[in-house]
């Protein structure tokens, strides 16, 4: 043997010792001769093997990378299909600009509908309305002189939530039939309005925030703590100084937009 | 075609008592070069040759590595019809043993990882490795002849009781003589990891063995 010993414990010392010192085992005598004969004459090739190759290991393409190669070309195909659509861009007034994303986008323009991008800043400038479809989940209409930030369209399997926040003017929604399983939150700084099935409009301005209910029930609050049912025909209102919530009556500046707003959207959702 | 002394007498050595030195094998007395000139050619009594000068080391390896008789005794089989069907591979210049042991460790392993084997290994106990007979050395008394081979059953249960990886690397090592290098080259891993593995094999063969050892 070289000289290689490694530095051991006199116990592994002992171990190396006893295997060392493990008697020669004899096979079977008949074995062996018969065996003898046969390589020495080439018949040992007549003989089948006698140990079968075992099948590929799962392990060893684990190692060469197949498997994880594949399951992350699953996950992939799986998160492309699970995305929900873009949004569809329904209507447009002819006049006024948008910043979507930091570009200044023409409403009269082809580009317009590719533009409205999920999680996108939206600013609406001058007498510029948008209303974006989901088809069958959820139509968005974004008044004049709004800035916000679009919610993601959701996914069919999973991440279900959308995201939305306001920081001025205001966000019509209703949601259609296929809305059921989804969630829509809207926030702004001094509060939040869950959306789980109706016709809402959240309005902000300064430091006000008023969620007006149309159809359905809304939770509203300034946190999750907070959060209440409100129903239709009734409004909330935040206050960002410290000053307590209040519910009233639907606003009438609020529901007169809410209800052509509806009017207008309702076939889109229902065809789908 | 005739066969050298040198040859006969590196057979010498075979049947030698245990020691505390590994077995033959790796680097040491190997047949002469002309005789593995006729091995490559598939000389029936250079092949003779090699087989009585490997066998013993060939069946020791498979049975201390799988530790059922019938599995080590398909193994060699299998060895040798490797080695005749490869034979021109032979390279004359060097010593065959580990690369013989290289196709003996790999036989091994294909037992070990089909569905029989672990099978056989779930529902039957381990063969009285230690020999049907008692180890019995120049100066024994019964109890100790006794005593040696009980330690020799449990020596080999404890390797037994290794993962594959650490086992190979134990009885090619110290039952076997391998070198590292030559354990390393021969089952296809590096240096350190055979010498990390021969590490940790004997650290825990001492634990299975710190009462009889």
């Amino acid at each position: 043997m070289q000289k290689e010993e490694m530095e051991l414990s006199p116990l592994e010392a002992k171990v190396r010792d006893a295997v060392r010192a493990l008697p020669e085992l004899q096979a079977d005598p008949d074995f062996r001769t018969g065996l003898a004969r046969e390589f020495a004459s080439g018949r040992i090739l007549d003989r089948p093997p006698a140990v079968p190759k075992p099948a590929p290991r799962w392990h060893a393409a684990v190692r060469w990378g197949y498997i994880p190669a594949a399951a992350a070309i699953l996950v992939v195909a799986f998160l492309i299909q699970n995305r929900g659509p873009d949004w569809t861009l329904i209507q447009a007034s002819k006049h006024g600009t948008a910043v979507v994303a930091g570009q200044v986008v023409d409403l009269a323009s082809a580009e317009a509908r590719q533009a409205f991008r999920p999680r996108a800043e939206v600013a609406l400038s001058g007498d510029a309305t948008v209303t974006l479809l989901d088809p069958g989940v959820m139509a968005l209409q974004i008044a004049p002189g709004t800035a916000a930030r679009l919610p993601n369209t959701p996914g069919r399997w999973f991440g279900r939530t959308m995201r939305a926040s306001l920081n001025e003017g205001e966000l019509r929604v209703l949601t259609g039939p296929d809305f059921p399983g989804h969630r829509l939150v809207v926030r702004t700084a001094e509060g939040e309005a869950e959306v789980t099935g109706t016709a809402i409009s959240v309005w902000r301005q300064g430091t006000t925030t008023c969620v007006c209910v149309l159809k359905g029930t809304a939770m509203i609050g300034t946190d999750e703590a907070d959060m209440e049912p409100i129903p239709a025909g009734k409004r909330k209102v935040m206050f960002g100084e410290g000053k307590k919530p209040e519910i009233s009556d639907i606003a009438p500046p609020h529901r007169d937009g809410l209800i052509p707003f509806v009017k207008r959207v309702e076939p889109y959702l229902e065809e789908d | 075609m005739t066969l050298d002394k040198e040859s006969l007498q590196a057979r010498s050595g075979e049947g030698s008592p245990p020691s505390s030195s590994p077995k033959e094998g790796g680097g040491r007395t190997s047949l002469s070069r002309s005789t593995l000139e006729m091995v490559r050619e598939r000389n029936p009594r250079a092949l003779s040759m090699l087989f009585e000068f490997y066998f013993e080391r060939i069946f020791g390896l498979a049975i201390r590595l799988l530790g059922d008789r019938d599995a080590a005794q398909d193994v060699t089989q299998d060895v040798f019809r490797k080695v005749y069907r490869a034979a021109y591979q032979l390279d004359p210049a060097r010593d065959p043993g580990p690369w013989l042991m290289a196709i003996t460790h790999n036989t091994c392993r294909d037992v070990w990882r089909s569905r029989a084997y672990k099978l056989s290994r779930k529902s039957s106990p381990i063969d009285d490795l230690a020999g049907s007979a008692v180890l019995r050395e120049k100066g024994d008394t019964p109890e100790e002849a006794m005593a040696r081979t009980e330690r020799a059953q449990r020596v080999q249960e404890a390797i037994l009781k290794l993962p594959e990886p650490y086992r190979s690397v134990v009885v090619m090592h110290d039952y076997r003589g391998l070198s590292h290098e030559e354990i390393a080259t021969s089952i296809g891993v590096s240096y350190a990891a055979v010498r990390k593995r021969y590490s940790r094999a004997l650290a825990k063969m001492g634990e299975l063995l710190k009462d009889v050892l």
